[in-house]
């Protein structure tokens, strides 16, 4: 693999990341804030986002999918209970997750 | 630029130095060393995430560049992977939206829509006024660009560095943060139902097209929910 090969290959991975959101800002035109495209849109934007989050925990590709899908999903429901006794703090439970999982990750996997 | 459009720029950047940026850096950390491992040089991994930020796409370039792929499977693939960005555009920019601003100015901005920065505005656009809105979100996606441009350059040279089970535990931040963003906001009936559909619909999709399974899920839970409640 030559090094001008993996730059091409940047560059391509660039225009196709671009080229998403170019044809978003291009059709947002049709869309207003209180309008039901845009709750249509927030339903399929908030459901992809769902199912990514979904498919890391249950699915993971790189590092994690070495980890155990028990530790990741108990690790994930410990997180919401804590998220819901701390009045939804995110960054308190955010951490209380990862340093949750990583004891379980290093005591049990 | 003005002094308005100056102090809400810098609110945004002040922002992703808190958790969206700390969360995001720990996962670009984690792609440098993997870029590391892949055959990149630091050059191309520094490039790569400067140009293309989106990290699912430049992980899949990376595995597709591993098992020799050809540059139209790299173009098919993170395209694929990346089109999950197109409705989130659709959904961020009526919300920032002002109708003195050049069209331009969005095709720039567009640049830095990514996850982290689309959950973070679209759980607290009702907080900032409309005619501000550009300019934090220009400061947040900014900034948590650039963080993780320089979060991809240190992982590159501190790859093998750091103990395995810790650098796993640094990889899982970035998602449960996500999770956590996307619970506490869940306070209308049509996001609460896409949401559980989608963690339904998702793994058992993933058996049958792993490929298209997420954005499968997701268009597929947000057609219904849309049905059931909006329509």
């Amino acid at each position: 693999m030559s090094d001008t090969y993996i730059y091409i290959a940047i560059i391509i991975t660039a225009i196709a990341t671009y080229l998403p959101r170019f044809l978003g800002v291009f059709s947002s035109d049709f869309v207003n804030e209180d309008g039901k495209l845009f709750k249509f849109v927030s339903c399929v934007s908030y459901g992809i986002l769902a199912a990514l989050i979904a498919r890391i925990f249950i699915h993971p590709v790189g590092a994690l999918e070495q980890t155990s899908t028990m530790i990741r999903l108990i690790a994930a429901g410990l997180t919401i209970v804590m998220l819901f006794l701390t009045k939804k703090n995110v960054l308190f439970s955010s951490l209380f997750g990862v340093i949750l999982f990583g004891i379980l990750n290093l005591y049990f996997n | 630029m003005n002094k308005t459009f100056d102090n809400h720029f810098k609110k945004g950047c002040r922002t992703a130095l808190g958790i969206p940026g700390i969360s995001l850096a720990a996962s670009f950390f984690a792609l440098g060393a993997l870029f590391k491992n892949s055959g990149l040089n630091a050059m191309q991994s520094f490039l790569s995430t400067l140009i293309g930020f989106a990290l699912p796409g430049q992980l899949v370039m990376a595995e597709t560049l591993i098992v020799n792929g050809t540059l139209l499977n790299i173009l098919i693939a993170v395209f694929l992977t990346n089109a999950r960005l197109y409705p989130m555009t659709v959904n961020l920019v009526p919300v920032i939206r002002q109708n003195n601003r050049p069209r331009w100015h969005y095709y720039f901005l567009a640049h830095f829509i990514a996850v982290t920065s689309w959950v973070y505005m679209l759980s607290n656009y009702n907080k900032i006024n409309k005619e501000n809105r550009f300019s934090f979100f220009l400061g947040l996606g900014v900034t948590l660009w650039v963080l993780s441009t320089i979060a991809t350059v240190i992982g590159f040279y501190t790859a093998g560095i750091i103990s395995k089970k810790v650098f796993v535990a640094i990889i899982f931040l970035n998602p449960i943060y996500f999770m956590c963003m996307i619970v506490s906001v869940l306070n209308k009936l049509h996001i609460i139902l896409t949401v559980f559909l989608s963690i339904i619909l998702a793994p058992i999709l993933f058996l049958v097209t792993p490929d298209w399974s997420v954005l499968l899920a997701g268009v597929i839970s947000g057609i219904i929910s849309y049905f059931f409640f909006i329509r």
